[in-house]
Parts: C-alpha cells; structure tokens; sequence
C-alpha cells in the first residue's frame, strides 16, 4: 500500500497574512519595573497563540525576536502565561503548561530603562514543533510576523 | 428520533472569533442552538476549559449548558498528542491512558462519539492506530462509545473503510469528512479567493462520491468541510448537492456537523458563515 503522508504546506495551518493580527493582537508595548525598585527594568507585550489548537509551553523550539532591527538574545526573554514565569531558554521542558487555543501570553524583555517611547518594529519567527505528526520539515510549524508596536509609558 | 441525519455544528467553525477572543465557547454553543440545530461537536484542544486538565465540573457544566439548547454533544473531538516533551515521545502504555482520559471527559460529556487524531495524515500509522483502539475497546464498550475514525484528505477512504471492516467490531467506525471528496482545479475555483485556492489544493482528495456511500453503514459521525462560499452559498470545491443525498439515501440517522475551515485562511464574521454552512446542509436534506 503506497504511503499518503503529507504536511498542510508552509503557510498552514493559520495564513500569514493574518498572522500579525492573531500573535500581535494589541500593538502595544509597555515599559515595566518588574522588581518595584523604581526604575524600569525592560519592556513587555502580549503574544497569541498562532497554533491552529492549543499546545504545550514545550512545543516552542525556536523564538527569533527581533526589534528595531537588533536580535534579541533568547537569555533575555521570560514568557509569562497566566502569572507563571517561563524562562525563554527552560521553555522547552514544559510539557505541562498549556498556551490554550485563545490564550494570550506576556512577553518581557531584560532591558534596563526599557524602550524609548515612540514606535518600534517588532519582527518574530516562531516555530512550534508538530505534537502529532503533520510531517512538517523537522516537525516544526513555522509563523512569522511582523508588527507596528507603540510604546506609551 | 427520526429518520432523517441530523444536523451539528463543529465548534471548529468559530475558530477565527475564539482564536481573538471575540467569541467564547459558550457565545458559540447559543449562537447553534439559535440555528436549531441538534446537537455541536466539541475540540479538546481549542474548546475545553482547563484543558489539558479539564476539571469533572468544567465538563458537566458545558454539557448542562449545550443540553439547556436542546442539543448534544455530537462528537468529542480530541488529539492524541504523541510528542509533547521536547526529544521523549509519548509511550504506548501514556497514549493508551491519553486516550482511556478522553473517553471519561467524553462520558462526563455526555456524548456517544469520540474521535481520537491518530493517524490523521499518514496511513502507514493505521497499525499503531490499531492497537490503541483494541487496547482502549472495553473501555469504549463499557461507557457506550463509538471511535469513529476520520476519513480526512489524503487519507482515502477505501483504505479506511477495509481498516474498519478488519478491525470488525460495532464501536470502531468512520467519519467521513468531505475534504476527501474536495476538489481542486481552474475550473471550480475560477473567480474564487486565489489564497484560498491555493490553500484548498492541499487538502483535496478528490474521491469518487460512490465511496461514501460504501462508507455510510460504518459512520458515526460526518464533518461537513468547507472553506468557502460563492455568492449562492455554495462551497464551490465540495459537491454537496451529491454527497448531503448520498447520506439521506443511505438510512443515517448521525451526525452531519458543519465544519468550516475557512477562518485560517480569511477573516470571517463567524456566525453568519455558520448561518451560511447550516443553510446549505439543510438545502439537500
């Protein structure tokens, strides 16, 4: 019996021309002091759930963020979903914690005295590996956007 | 009950409201108890609060709100995850118990179909598939449910309509789901959404309409598929002016629960889409 895998194509499961929307729902980016010691410690936004279902914490294998043109180093980066802090680099451990369908996570960054106000450009590759086989290329799910991000505070 | 198929809404077809947080899941269950249809198919992984750990109230408490419709849970729909520790795939023995979890949250559920995704894309998995359904058999047996399989581009029919008559036994079965009857091409498509005609091109299994009705007396369950509506409302890819008569005729009294696909590829207002869907299943009942 001849075999009849496949995978959804590149752009699959959500199109990217939507992508923006759905991972940058609010294109807003907020300077924060995290340790309430008065100054800011970095800068923090929300990010969607780009998969086509939810999926575990751990299915991130990669997260390329990129703003004003500058890589941002994955040691900086801590996800926190529903008040639990996941550092960016530990995140592939937790198969546990679920990033729900509709579910929106913070993203902080480590940046002493934050960004300045204004607009930044926000540019993310994100690759979720496939939890049931899809046959993607190395069995991950690649979405990119690219976003407008204001900072008001 | 009647004898006629019976019409559902996947809540599938809401994705693009939820994935914003426009909709919530109960905004969805009103919204197709508002169409009067019978009954709505459940995903564990986009619908059920808490999930992956739903608790027995969460559960209860969807199923009071669906069945305060009129209606009932057409289908648990639910993914079985093999890979989502980093490097360590699930064993047998955690996907068997992945599964025996989905058939109580399905029983608490009050449904009598519950579709695990194994195999979903690749019929060289079907063995593997097989041996979870005869691990979790008395389990189905005891709660009263059937595991209906789905039929899904590019799986083709014929080859799961011998696999469950192998397997021989009353609660495993099929869902046939239309994208394996899509179909694609210039001719049909003309004048469409190129996006999403380029994006239908890798779902389409282009069968022959006679292998669902070979398929029929072994289904629970069907999704009607679609991603698109010309102007008439028809699903211009998806010949359900073949395939709705082809499941009357056959005596089914299941399931035929819109499944619109349509919302990863375009923005949509979701509840008149699921208007439209309904309308069109109904149109050649």
């Amino acid at each position: 019996m001849p075999s009849c895998t496949f995978y959804y194509g590149d752009t699959m499961p959500i199109r990217e021309h939507l992508l923006p929307e759905v991972m940058f729902r609010k294109p807003v980016i907020k300077n924060v002091d995290r340790n309430g010691d008065g100054k800011i410690d970095g800068y923090q936004f929300q990010l969607g759930n780009p998969y086509y279902t939810a999926n575990p914490i751990s299915s991130i294998s990669d997260f390329i963020l990129d703003v004003d043109g500058e890589a941002v180093p994955l040691e900086k980066i801590t996800f926190i979903l529903r008040g639990q802090e996941i550092d960016a680099k530990k995140a592939y451990t937790f198969y546990d914690v679920s990033w729900g369908f509709a579910d929106v996570m913070e993203i902080f960054v480590e940046k002493s005295g934050g960004l300045r106000k204004g607009n930044h450009e926000v540019s993310l590759l994100l690759k979720m590996r496939e939890t049931i086989h899809y046959g993607y290329p190395d069995g991950k799910v690649p979405f990119q956007a690219k976003r407008t991000m204001n900072v008001t505070v | 009950m009647g004898s006629k198929p019976k019409v559902g809404v996947s809540l599938y077809s809401y994705g693009w409201d939820i994935k914003l947080g426009k909709m919530t899941v109960k905004e969805c269950v009103e919204h197709a108890g508002s169409l009067g249809v019978e009954g709505i198919e459940l995903i564990d992984k986009q619908h059920i609060p808490h999930y992956p750990h739903p608790t027995a109230y969460d559960l209860l408490d969807l199923r009071d709100y669906v069945e305060s419709f009129g209606m009932k849970v057409a289908c648990y729909s639910t993914y079985v995850d093999e890979y989502m520790r980093t490097g360590q795939p699930a064993t047998f023995e955690e996907i068997v118990e992945t599964v025996l979890i989905d058939i109580a949250e399905a029983h608490l559920l009050g449904t009598k179909n519950l579709r695990p995704a194994m195999a979903q894309t690749d019929e060289q998995r079907l063995p593997d598939a097989r041996r979870v359904m005869e691990a979790v058999l008395p389990s189905l047996k005891k709660y009263d449910l059937k595991w209906p399989i789905e039929i899904h581009a590019p799986l083709r029919p014929k080859v799961l309509l011998n696999f469950v008559k192998e397997i021989n036994d009353k609660n495993i079965g099929l869902t046939p789901d239309f994208s394996a009857w899509q179909r694609s091409g210039g001719q049909t498509l003309n004048g469409l959404d190129k996006d999403v005609a380029e994006t239908v091109s890798g779902f389409i299994g282009n069968s022959s309409v006679e292998l669902l009705r070979d398929c029929m007396p072994y289904s629970y369950n069907v999704h009607a598929k679609a991603h698109q509506f010309d102007e008439k409302g028809e699903e211009p890819t998806i010949p359900y002016g073949e395939l709705i008569p082809i499941i009357k005729k056959s005596g089914y009294t299941g399931f035929i629960c819109a499944e619109f696909e349509g919302w990863m590829m375009n923005r949509v207002d979701s509840r008149k889409i699921v208007k439209t869907h309904v309308d069109l299943i109904r149109r050649y009942l």
